[in-house]
């Protein structure tokens, strides 16, 4: 207890600077507005804006980006709410409750719900945090290759098997993701692989203009396809603050206390699971509350727990997904594995070691994060109808400034001309890709996790001298195994349960 | 085009597997530098040659929902343009032109709108990356005059 106490109050002296707390505001808006823009999440939000936090240190950088990070959980479910449209596929469940309180003329409702829901997810996800890293830290320490390469399998095949897309397509994208993550030299021989002779390719395709381009131009062009760029639905709402009605009635609250909590618990849970994120613990908190509920008629009508179910899941669910990303240095998710990026290109490789080395960083960090979800709480209902507003901005005069920033950032970062046609292609990529059902969000994760994927297939099968017997003879091998076919299986079963 | 993206992935899995193959798969009884992209492009292969032959299969037309086609392809086109531009116009001026017939494209007739919007964004984003962050951006023509 005290441990946690120490490091709460290491955390928040770090987290408690004027130029700390100005961009975690400013990190926490930008991941609304990124939310709130139609198909762009976190995964876009911190790879178009990371090229901006290169002058900064690396904590506050981090503190930034973990703000845009999970302020877009925060907005992504404005639109779900008012339109019927999500801002990303974790705000996707909030659109069977939210849109039918706005057709009820219950929108301003909705929107404080969501926020007071986000924020207790999100807060009770920081609080699990404190509690459980070091424990997970501990444990992580005593892994060797075997464990980490075990880990990975699981996160990548996680993400493939639990989305509904085809899942050969799923890993398809993870293969190409790991065949990119292959070009420039190899780390354990020292000789150069697929770079053509060509001198900017020894260091191997940077992940940062793949993710652009993917998440960034891909979805705008697929934007375009669909024709986003022409409709604009929203019709004139009431949102007023003072206006009494817009507030929900504290009975309603607490009568869902139990919808909070559980909603966060299953949330962060599903959050820590590598390769499941925030749109799985947002479905099957959802589900779960319609299971236990009392009167399971009323969800899908406009019901609130209907509304606070998933998002207390998803924003549970991305604190929940720091905590593999921290301690054992293995994101679960797209969006954790740019974060991942970035915490390597500030030089810091997260891992067991990090709270042990950096313990002013990773507590800073996380301590953060609990003083956002405070910010986001307030901005949130505060700047409602600024967010309105942004709703009802055309797409059209979106598109020329994403694409802007999208090729000034990546150019920036290495003044380079190659990267932003990198960028160019794989946006091209990422639109049919998207179109035709692959996942860009599995190849951003196995590109990330290539290269240490193949170094430690490598050292396995050097330790083992070469048998595969290496990862069933050791017991937390075996285990992550186990997990792997639980995870291959649970489809399956779930079929057979169902059909019976 | 379904078929086409997935020959493409094919073509690519075939390519990159032929190169892995020019990689050691062992060296010294260990593992070597072709041991991994051996593994990830036999599995390409055969996945995408399943698609591909998927997708052969059900042939399904899909013009339905293309209603932007023709403004998303001119966009690649802008955008290609942009970046075979930048550095010889230099950014400003490069993304000027970017702006002004993005909003061309989408907001047609409009010029008073167009030519603000075409300004104000560029000259913003540009002074955010070169003053603010000091990243050097080209200035092309501009060169001695910024």
């Amino acid at each position: 207890m005290s441990e946690i106490l120490s490091n709460l109050s290491q955390g928040f002296s770090v987290a408690f600077t004027f130029t700390n707390i100005l961009l975690l505001l400013l990190g926490a808006f930008i991941g609304m507005i990124v939310g709130i823009i139609p198909g762009f999440g976190a995964s876009a939000g911190i790879a178009i804006l990371l090229p901006l936090t290169l002058s900064l240190d690396p904590t506050s950088a981090i503190i930034m980006l973990a703000g845009i990070y999970y302020g877009s959980q925060y907005g992504g479910a404005t639109t779900s709410i008012l339109i019927n449209t999500p801002g990303d596929s974790a705000a996707v469940a909030s659109t069977f409750d939210g849109y039918p309180l706005t057709l009820n003329g219950e929108a301003g409702k909705a929107l404080i719900v969501q926020a007071l829901a986000s924020f207790v997810g999100g807060t009770i996800g920081v609080i699990l945090i404190f509690t459980l890293a070091p424990a997970f830290a501990d444990v992580a320490i005593k892994f060797g290759p075997p464990e980490y390469f075990m880990l990975m399998v699981m996160g990548l095949l996680t993400l493939i098997w639990m989305t509904d897309d085809s899942k050969m397509k799923g890993f398809i994208s993870a293969l190409i993701g790991l065949a990119v993550a292959t070009v420039g030299v190899d780390v354990i021989t020292g000789s150069p692989r697929y770079t053509f002779g060509s001198p900017q390719l020894i260091n191997g395709i940077s992940f940062i203009p793949v993710t652009i381009g993917l998440f960034g131009i891909g979805e705008l062009l697929y934007r375009i396809y669909m024709g986003s760029h022409k409709d604009n639905k929203l019709e004139n709402i009431d949102l007023s603050l003072k206006n009494k009605n817009n507030w929900p009635k504290l009975g309603e609250m607490l009568a869902a206390k139990f919808t909070f909590i559980r909603g966060s618990i299953v949330g962060f849970v599903t959050g820590v699971l590598p390769g499941a994120g925030a749109t799985i613990a947002s479905f099957f908190s959802y589900s779960l509350e319609k299971k236990v509920s009392k009167t399971p008629e009323k969800f899908g009508k406009g019901h609130l727990p209907g509304l606070i179910a998933p998002e207390t899941a998803n924003n549970a669910a991305t604190a929940g997904a720091m905590v593999p990303l921290m301690t054992l240095g293995i994101p679960g998710s797209a969006s954790t594995a740019i974060l991942l990026g970035a915490f390597l290109m500030y030089g810091l490789q997260p891992g067991p070691l990090l709270m042990i080395n950096n313990p002013e960083f990773s507590w800073g960090i996380i301590s953060s994060m609990y003083l956002g979800n405070v910010i986001l709480l307030i901005i949130n209902i505060v700047a409602i109808p600024l967010f309105l507003m942004i709703v009802k901005l055309p797409y059209r005069f979106m598109i020329p400034v994403i694409i802007t920033l999208c090729l000034i950032g990546t150019y920036s970062l290495n003044n380079s001309l190659i990267e932003t046609w990198i960028l160019l292609i794989f946006g091209v990529i990422g639109f049919f890709m998207k179109l035709y059902g692959y996942s860009p969000a599995a190849l951003v994760l196995a590109l990330v996790l290539g290269p240490l994927a193949e170094n430690t297939l490598r050292q396995s099968l050097i330790m083992s001298d070469q048998g595969v017997g290496i990862f069933l003879t050791r017991p937390v091998s075996l285990l992550f195994f186990v997990l792997i076919l639980v995870v291959v299986l649970f489809p399956y079963v779930k079929k057979l349960v169902i059909k019976r | 085009m379904k078929n086409m993206f997935s020959l493409f992935l094919f073509i690519f899995s075939g390519y990159y597997l032929s190169i892995a193959f020019s990689f050691p798969m062992f060296s010294k009884g260990i593992p070597g530098s072709g041991f991994f992209p051996q593994i990830i492009g036999v599995a390409l292969v055969i996945l995408t040659g399943f698609d591909l032959i998927k997708h052969y299969r059900e042939n399904k037309s899909e013009a339905a929902d293309r209603i932007g086609l023709k403004e998303m392809l001119m966009q690649v086109a802008i955008c290609t343009l942009y970046i075979f531009l930048f550095n010889m116009l230099g950014a400003i001026l490069s993304t000027i032109l970017f702006t002004i017939a993005t909003l061309l494209l989408f907001n047609k007739g409009k010029w008073k709108q167009n030519i603000v919007i075409g300004l104000a964004v560029p000259l913003v984003i540009f002074f955010l990356f070169e003053y603010l962050l000091q990243t050097g951006l080209p200035k092309g023509i501009f060169e001695n005059i910024i």
